[in-house]
């Protein structure tokens, strides 16, 4: 039975409209218009318990928006939503207590106390016992490593330790379900592994789901089996990461090392140039012609060597967001 | 238990903003200071028929009630947590925003009524003021439990101020006619007693006096038993109705909450 489902979600805002010049601004005053802006739009999905699930798509594309809807922060337009058996807007408690929204950058730790001070109140809060509360507490210290920053002012800390105690207060009520909102935004590459790697070891830990949105793909490509893509509110995919490429891939690449310059018009007869340096040069190809024109290439260049292969996962979904 | 807890940890948090509190302190100073003045001055010729004593005892106590009893959490409410999202944080945890809210803001009350104390000492002995206080235990715990509903009824009303922001973008001109309205129903400005007849009529049928005039008249000792029961009685009923229509308009309200820019 799946923990999450989502049915038919729909959220729409109001957002006032004014048109330009005093003339606008008069009318405005008279009367107000207001546009209906959708920004989740007929989404479904289910995920079961245990999954950790990546949420991709532009900015704008309603990511945030669903995370929201899932927490009970917003209230939705029309559609269905069950978290845990529970219907997320009523804010119940017993739903409040088994799950975790983390947003990047914001805080919900006292600026001018230790984090210590922020994790004690949490577990008054959530009606931890002092026994599980010191179990829970000490290993997440210890796979974070922040025993020695959790009793210096959070002011002090530097964001990357920051981050660290925000996750701890987010999770140590054990959370059973976690919505991670871009949670490696502003971190350098070493805290961004880091991260993944805490997150990669709760999840197996403590059994939980997790749903993850993040612009950056190492996060998605690591942590998530299955993605689901969103764009201008709507699903676009959703399934295994590998499947996007065998799904929406159209093209191929080839990298042809060559042992001395060709003119390049005769490349561009075959495909797009994606990039040249020298004597190396990749051309985008059409997938189902990619051993012809392979062959073709070897026949009438200088070729040195030669590497097909399928364009990155990036580049997939940058050309499944820039489609319209 | 847990909620005493959850109380001192908060305390933790107010007390690293004691000099923040103090300003704000002083500031509130200004007001009943100058009006202490001036009282003290028309008194004296005894033309207006007032009591220097309880006149100035009556001031005194408003530096005291004005710091102790009237909560400030609205602009709060209504700015940092509806209009930038910090609600959120709140929303997310499983224990109400308004028990949240209050925890914070009480502890403010409790610092600003410390630094109240104070001035009261320094100013009294400055202009030689003898306070005239209730001397009967009775009377006296019925005058505190009122200042209590006194308090809580301006928590509740602020609150409602500030969650407005559900529906208005901007709230600085509501806070502010708010505040003009504190002043002169409240008997922040004058004793209602000194109010024309028709105005104190008025102020008499809002809740505004019972959440400083009566409150602190009480404290000096000018009600009978039965006038302090009626006042306990009616702070209750205007408590009950707040707290009613604060879950009402916030239950409304945060069906258009958009957690913008969190």
């Amino acid at each position: 039975m799946p923990i999450i489902s989502v049915q038919n979600l729909r959220k729409t805002f109001q957002v006032p409209y004014k048109e330009p010049g005093v003339a606008g601004a008069l009318k405005s005053l008279i009367h107000r218009k207001y546009l209906e802006k959708p920004a989740v739009d007929g989404v479904s999905f289910t995920i079961e318990e245990g999954e950790l699930v990546g949420f991709i798509g532009p900015n704008g594309a309603g990511k945030t928006t669903t995370l929201k809807c899932l927490s009970g922060l917003l209230f939705p337009t029309s559609g269905e939503i069950d978290v845990l058996g529970f219907r997320p807007f009523d804010r119940k408690k017993t739903f409040l207590q088994q799950i975790s929204l983390v947003m990047g950058q914001k805080n919900q730790l006292w600026w001018d106390l230790p984090a210590m001070e922020t994790f004690l109140l949490n577990k008054e809060i959530y009606q931890i016992t002092e026994k599980q509360f010191q179990r829970v507490l000490q290993s997440l210290v210890e796979i974070l490593q922040v025993a020695d920053v959790v009793q210096i002012p959070v002011r002090n800390l530097s964001l990357g330790q920051r981050m660290k105690c925000e996750l701890i207060a987010a999770l140590i009520h054990q959370p059973k379900v976690i919505f991670l909102d871009e949670p490696t935004i502003g971190l350098d590459v070493v805290m961004q592994q880091n991260l993944r790697t805490f997150i990669k070891e709760y999840n197996h830990q403590f059994n939980a789901t997790l749903i993850l949105t993040s612009h950056y793909m190492e996060d998605v490509k690591e942590l998530c089996e299955r993605v689901i893509v969103i764009n201008n509110g709507k699903i676009v995919f959703d399934g295994r990461l590998d499947d996007i490429v065998k799904k929406f891939s159209t093209d191929k690449k080839i990298t042809l090392l060559l042992s001395k310059s060709v003119d390049l018009n005769i490349l561009q007869s075959y495909g797009q140039i994606k990039s040249s340096e020298g004597n190396k040069v990749t051309i985008m190809v059409p997938s189902a012609n990619s051993r012809q024109i392979a062959a073709e290439l070897l026949a009438k260049l200088p070729v040195v060597d030669v590497n097909i292969e399928e364009p990155e996962i990036e580049e997939i979904i940058r050309q499944m967001f820039t489609r319209k | 238990m847990r909620l005493f807890r959850i109380f001192l940890l908060h305390f933790q948090s107010i007390a690293q903003h004691r000099t923040r509190s103090l300003v704000w302190f002083l500031l509130s100073l200004f007001n009943p200071f100058m009006l202490l003045l001036f009282w003290t001055a028309s008194a004296k010729d005894n033309q207006l028929g007032i009591d220097l004593t309880v006149i100035s005892t009556y001031y005194l106590l408003l530096v005291l009630g004005g710091s102790t009893l009237m909560a400030h959490q609205e602009e709060d409410v209504a700015v940092m947590d509806i209009q930038k999202g910090a609600l959120v944080k709140y929303l997310l945890r499983p224990i109400p925003y308004y028990f949240m809210r209050f925890s914070e803001e009480m502890h403010y009350r409790i610092l600003q009524g410390g630094y109240g104390i104070v001035a009261i000492i320094i100013l009294s002995n400055i202009f030689q003021i003898s306070l005239k206080f209730v001397s009967d235990p009775l009377f006296l715990v019925l005058a505190l439990v009122s200042c209590v509903l006194a308090y809580l009824l301006s928590f509740t009303y602020k609150m409602l101020l500030g969650i407005l922001a559900f529906w208005l973008i901007e709230t600085r001109a509501i806070f502010e006619f708010a505040e003009v309205v504190t002043l002169i129903l409240c008997g922040f400005l004058v004793p209602l007693d000194l109010l024309p007849s028709w105005l104190k009529l008025v102020a008499q049928l809002t809740p505004f006096p019972y959440m400083i005039y009566y409150p602190l008249s009480a404290l000096i000792g000018q009600f009978s038993l039965y006038g302090l029961a009626s006042i306990l009685a009616i702070q209750a009923c205007w408590l009950g109705v707040f707290f009613l229509t604060y879950k009402l308009v916030f239950g409304a309200g945060i069906k258009r909450f958009t957690a913008v820019g969190q």
